[in-house]
């Protein structure tokens, strides 16, 4: 091992003077995570090799270690913004020498809120519609801007979002699962970066029933049947079929046979 | 000024003449006639279900040209129709896919237009059709035209026009009544068709 015990007379490798920084440094020009930087006063030692950064979230226990070379700052990344953080710097010289800690110095990273993200456009894929179904998991393509990798959408209650994609910054995929007894109509969008800017767009999507109505997991002439069986009935009539009421505007019409044109022809990933 | 308008005159003439002329050497060049009908071979379709049986829905052509062909979906002595679901498959390398025109049998007695949908695919279309509430179910006698297919010459070649029965397909090969009970019609196997596009 090259590490030596650091030394401790006028030979000895010493820290000069350390500070700590809090500060924001825009990593791109989308965002930046929290980070710190760090700066000190440069070493004179002919023979200095550089400096380790040490650190951790409880004073005096130091968990990480990262070398910086020979360089008088640094800026840490990729902390938690809810922690305080605790670091001292070694100086060590090309013979493997390394100093005693600096003091320690501490702080909390702050969150840079990049521009917040927009919403322009949101499709269901396997029908390419504004309609979503009740029931199943289905998959959507979120257009706008300013998405950051990590990013959540939500569609609201009992609409569970799984993980997003990211395509540039400009489209989001997601895969959502609809329970069976989500609130039908128009749903707001809301994208959450992960440096918390947030956007939104108001019925972004339509939520109706499943255009599936047989339940066999295929929007074919079957469910086709239940919609001309039910047909221009309301809910007060006999042959009404909520099931066949796509919209649950309480008649069966041809905004019915029109969500159901989007779906006719799907064989559904997850049944409903 | 008037010398100069009869000299202007004058040459419109030459010019008008000599245009003439040049009509007259182009409508006699070769002694033929541009309207001659230039001799094609029309598309054909061939059914498979030559001697369909009752309940059978077939593929039959209903008319060729030598870049059209006209394919009708018949269904043969079936009754308590109201929603008729399927999709077909045609070799899209030589043929498109153009238009459909709703045949006569959902049609029958209806005070409001069945409800059809034609998806098209890249090698195939699925569709559905039903009639509605008040119309109740209609019978097929003999055979008759439930829906008819327009294609168009893509490139010559041939390949066969189909029900889809295969298990990437989407659309349940089907006839519906009116209470949504399945009735006993065959789609087959057997019952598209070759197509030769020369």
């Amino acid at each position: 091992m090259m590490r030596r015990e650091p030394r401790t007379r006028s030979k000895a490798v010493s820290v000069a003077g350390f500070a700590l920084l809090l500060c924001l440094v825009l990593a791109g020009p989308v965002w930046a995570a929290t980070t710190i930087q760090l700066s000190w006063s440069p070493n004179t030692e002919p023979d200095l090799a550089g400096y380790r950064l040490r650190y951790g979230t409880s004073s005096g226990t130091y968990t990480q270690t990262l070398d910086v070379g020979r360089v008088t700052s640094s800026t840490i990344s990729g902390l938690d913004s809810n922690l305080t953080y605790y670091f001292v710097l070694h100086a060590f010289d090309t013979s493997g020498n390394v100093s005693l800690p600096s003091n320690e110095a501490s702080g909390k990273p702050k969150v840079v809120v990049g521009p917040a993200p927009t919403v322009s456009s949101v499709v269901e894929v396997a029908s390419n519609s504004s309609y979503i179904m009740q029931s199943g998991r289905h998959t959507l393509r979120i257009v706008g801007t300013n998405f950051q990798s990590g990013a959540v959408a939500g569609l609201g209650a009992d609409a569970t979002a799984g993980a997003t994609s990211l395509s540039g910054s400009t489209q989001l995929t997601l895969t959502v699962d609809i329970a069976a007894t989500a609130a039908l109509g128009p749903r707001t969008l809301t994208v959450t970066n992960p440096d918390t800017g947030s956007g939104s767009k108001a019925s972004a999507l339509t939520l109706v029933r499943t255009a599936d109505i047989n339940r066999d997991c295929m929007v074919d002439g079957a469910d086709l049947n239940s919609i001309g069986r039910a047909w221009a009935t309301t809910s007060s009539n006999p042959a009404y079929n909520s099931a066949a009421d796509l919209d649950a505007d309480g008649s069966v019409d041809g905004s019915d046979v029109a969500i159901f044109a989007e779906f006719f022809g799907l064989k559904l990933a997850v049944c409903p | 000024m008037k010398s100069t308008r009869y000299w202007l005159t004058a040459r419109g003439a030459g010019i008008l003449m000599g245009l003439a002329i040049s009509a007259l050497i182009w409508s006699c060049k070769g002694g033929g006639n541009d309207n001659s009908p230039v001799p094609c071979t029309t598309i054909t379709f061939d059914a498979a279900d030559a001697a369909p049986a009752a309940g059978d829905v077939f593929l039959s052509a209903t008319g060729s040209t030598c870049s059209t062909v006209n394919v009708s979906v018949v269904i043969n002595n079936l009754s308590g129709i109201f929603t008729v679901g399927f999709d077909l498959t045609f070799p899209s390398s030589v043929l498109q896919y153009d238009s459909y025109t709703v045949g006569p049998l959902l049609q029958k007695s209806s005070t409001i237009a069945p409800i059809v949908l034609v998806t098209p695919l890249s090698s195939g279309l699925q569709v559905a059709m039903t009639r509605l509430l008040t119309d109740g179910p209609v019978a097929a006698t003999n055979n008759e035209v439930l829906i008819t297919f327009q294609f168009s010459k893509k490139s010559a070649g041939t390949g066969m026009i189909d029900f889809n029965s295969s298990s990437s397909s989407t659309v349940t090969e089907e006839v519906l009544d009116e209470n949504g009970q399945t009735r006993p019609a065959s789609f087959g196997p057997g019952h598209g068709g070759s197509v030769v596009v020369p």
